[in-house]
């Protein structure tokens, strides 16, 4: 099974109603075009055809019962956006704190003090050092 | 598109902060990949190594001891690229206030790389 691509999410998400949409079915389960059209100040064809941009991107899916088609959120593009940004965003965050800790012990190794031997420079969390040799001293 | 952005300020001066960031031993200290190779220069390429992922870098922007900017994509699969600006400029007390944004692209790879 492949996954959505993630930047038609955003691009569907960009526009107000759309995510007035979301939010709506968010609460309330599943609902028609109709259904929606009488909650916002759009017309029924404006939903319908944010409905299928939303179903574009992968966020909304419909079941056609009879004449009626009932829309309802596909959760898994949002598990996609999401964990993009936790991902990249948790990965900034930690080499962030390794960059201050290197910057660190950076300055104790030229004299502002002594580095206690053999102490590691940051307790917790370690960032995994690049396979090469240390650096030369300067 | 999805961007992420993270900002700190640091307590070293500017020159430090941008000589950790370009000379790639020690980068290779802080990054986080177990391997990585990057030539700080305009058109310059990188290679990062996570664990099993592979990721090719292009550099698109040296502003010396303010900006690099770089694309970097994964080099197997369909994961997107994204472009990564680091932004550097002082802070009081000869501090350094360190910008980072990235933000995923609609490609998988740069055009100029996909050949």
């Amino acid at each position: 099974m492949t996954r959505q691509p993630l930047d038609p999410v955003f691009s569907a998400l960009a526009d107000g109603t759309r995510r007035d949409v979301i939010e709506a079915l968010a609460a309330g389960g599943s609902a028609t075009a109709t259904e929606l059209a009488k909650r916002f100040p759009v017309t029924r064809q404006a939903i319908a055809k944010h409905l299928h941009a939303l179903a574009d991107a992968g966020l909304v899916d419909v079941e056609r019962a009879g004449r009626e088609a009932r829309w309802h959120l596909t959760p898994a593009p949002f598990d996609d956006a999401m964990r993009w940004l936790a991902q990249v965003g948790g990965q900034w965050d930690a080499r962030l704190a390794a960059l201050e800790r290197h910057l660190e012990q950076r300055r104790s190794v030229r004299g502002i003090g002594p580095r206690p031997a053999g102490s590691p420079a940051s307790p917790g969390l370690r960032v995994a050092a690049a396979r090469r040799d240390p650096p030369a001293q300067s | 598109m999805p961007s992420v952005e993270r900002e700190r300020e640091l307590d070293s001066p500017v020159e430090e902060v941008w000589d950790a960031i370009v000379d790639d031993e020690r980068l290779g200290e802080w990054f986080g990949a177990d391997e990585l190779a990057l030539d700080v220069e305009p058109g310059g390429i990188g290679r990062f190594v996570f664990g099993d992922e592979l990721r090719f870098a292009r550099v698109d922007e040296v502003e010396e001891h303010t900006r690099l900017g770089l694309t970097w994509w994964p080099a197997a699969g369909d994961g997107a690229a994204s472009r990564v600006t680091i932004e550097l400029s002082p802070a009081p007390g000869r501090g350094t206030r360190i910008r980072v944004v990235e933000t995923r692209l609609s490609v998988a790879r740069p055009l100029a790389m996909a050949a």
